[in-house]
């Protein structure tokens, strides 16, 4: 390995761990959830708009290819020449044009918080159904003091949405982090630790042959197609955080399987465990506990995996 | 090897600025200031210097005649979030000055490039700000404007047209700035197209 190289593996690495590191699953608990008897929601869609299917730059398809040779001429060339990706998103947004246009009345915050609302209102003493969603990200200073004020019995109900276009714009993707507290910081630790966590996310079926043939499906009719797929993947998002808020299960029981998951903009075939369907999908578990609902084209059963022991 | 272990060990400290700046928990304020893209001369072909050592006298095409006299409207802000142009990291992007942006965008682009039109009809602007937010992906910056224009022409409305520009840049050092310039792309972008609409309404 070149001089040159081990230094990009290096700081790859490191900007790995310093940033992406998060916390870890953490479900309810009979104990945790008798303890709530009033809940405040923070429902975070930060996102304006749907973000294109444009992500997939030199740097991050050569992050998910993994260390080595794929990701360094990958990070190298985005670090040098950055207009690679500015053609692309360019190329992106003009197929756009007709469907942004098409959608500038589209509040997805809306829509998000109506679903967050109703889900929240089913798990938790939460009884707010006209809460707007939040276009204010929330630091960690002002989680904390939030957490802070909290009274014995009070909890904050934390979340966070993203969705954007992926698979060349064939499908549609939204994802929630749900964080849940309660004011029981130790003196010693820096954060607060949630005393529930989990990430969930639900993938739409492929409409078109992508790019633009697909941007225009999205687009016709006044984006109906967008528009349905939305309130459709918001409401299985909300039944995924419910079921899985109301379960207080680490891990879920069923069948091993290989999916194709996404991070980071990219779909990846990876190890699951297929639970049930949720609406017309598929869900499914990661080895992360994070949640799935995907369709069910993206699941294939797994030949060596060992079957798994269910309690 | 103890070179490139004080190598590594730079390469940690520097990473680790990075991510420590992108982490920070402040409220980011972002100063917008508004730049019209710079648009340097070309350099003087070295046969028109010859040309004019040997005397020829210059010659000037006549400026374009359009026929508006053309009033532009202050922008209305009509962004359904106007709270915020989005996050860092893990940060949120405030900014406290947009209409003084907006402001000089109207000075800089509209007013400025329309001043010395002459003619019959008048053709009043009316734009509208629609979305303006930026973010970070990966490496780079972005940073999306979309307005709306109303030409108004003898007190008519005879169009309304949607401009979106798309602003993309490296993201060098994660600085403030850097999201600012990210948007004045963007700007940069949908300028003139909206200058050609302009013309093509005033053709004489």
């Amino acid at each position: 390995m070149s001089f040159l190289k081990y230094v990009f593996v290096v700081l790859f690495i490191t900007f790995l761990a310093g940033c992406v590191s998060g916390p870890k699953r953490t479900p309810f608990t009979n104990q945790t959830v008798s303890s709530i008897n009033d809940v405040e929601l923070y429902n975070l869609v930060v996102q304006d708009e749907i973000r294109p299917a444009i992500n997939i730059s030199n740097v991050s398809s050569g992050m998910i290819a993994g260390a080595g040779g794929g990701a360094l001429p990958a990070l190298i060339g985005g670090m040098i020449d950055s207009s690679i990706n500015k053609n692309r998103v360019r190329d992106a947004q003009v197929a756009m044009e007709t469907f942004y246009y098409n959608t500038e009345e589209f509040n997805f915050r809306d829509v998000m918080a109506k679903k967050i609302n109703s889900s929240i209102a089913q798990s938790l003493p939460f009884n707010q159904s006209n809460q707007p969603a939040e276009a204010i990200l929330l630091d960690d200073k002002a989680i904390e003091s939030r957490i802070a004020k909290l009274a014995p019995g009070q909890a904050l109900a934390f979340t966070s949405t993203f969705y954007s276009f992926i698979d060349n714009s064939k499908s549609l993707i939204i994802e929630s982090a749900v964080f849940v507290f309660i004011n029981n910081k130790k003196p010693t630790a820096k954060k607060t630790q949630p005393i529930f966590f989990n990430r969930y996310v639900a993938i739409s079926p492929s409409y078109g042959n992508g790019g633009v043939h697909s941007m225009k499906l999205w687009s016709d009719s006044q984006s109906k197609l967008y528009r349905e797929t939305i309130e459709s993947l918001t409401k299985t998002l909300a039944t995924l955080i419910t079921d899985d808020m109301k379960a207080q299960k680490d891990k879920y029981c069923g069948k091993p399987v290989k999916a194709r998951l996404a991070f980071m903009g990219n779909r990846n075939q990876a190890k699951a465990t297929q639970i049930d369907h949720i609406d017309h999908l598929i869900r499914v578990q990661d080895g992360a506990g994070t949640l799935y609902a995907i369709p069910d084209i993206d699941v294939s059963i797994d030949p060596k995996a060992k079957p798994t022991k269910c309690s | 090897m103890k070179l490139i272990k004080f190598f590594v060990m730079i390469v940690t400290l520097f990473s680790s600025l990075f991510c420590y700046a992108a982490t920070k928990t402040e409220k980011q304020i972002v100063e917008l200031k508004y730049e019209a893209k710079s648009n340097k001369p070309e350099k003087q072909k070295s046969t028109q210097k010859k040309s004019t050592q040997t005397g020829k006298k210059k010659t000037t095409a006549p400026a374009p005649q359009y026929n508006c006299k053309v009033d532009v409207e202050s922008f209305l802000d009509l962004r359904a979030n106007q709270q915020t142009l989005g996050a860092t990291f893990n940060k949120p992007l405030i900014s406290n000055d947009v209409s003084n942006w907006l402001e000089t965008i109207r000075n800089d682009e509209l007013i400025a490039k329309t001043k010395n039109w002459v003619g019959t009809k008048n053709l009043i602007l009316k734009p509208q700000l629609k979305k303006l937010y930026s973010y970070a992906e990966s490496m780079n910056i972005h940073g999306v404007v979309s307005m709306e224009i109303e030409f108004w022409i003898d007190g008519k409305q005879v169009k309304s047209i949607y401009y979106r520009g798309m602003g993309s840049k490296m993201n060098a050092w994660n600085a403030l700035y850097e999201y600012g310039i990210a948007l004045n792309y963007g700007v940069h972008e949908i300028a003139p197209k909206i200058l050609a609409d302009i013309k093509s309404t005033c053709a004489p």
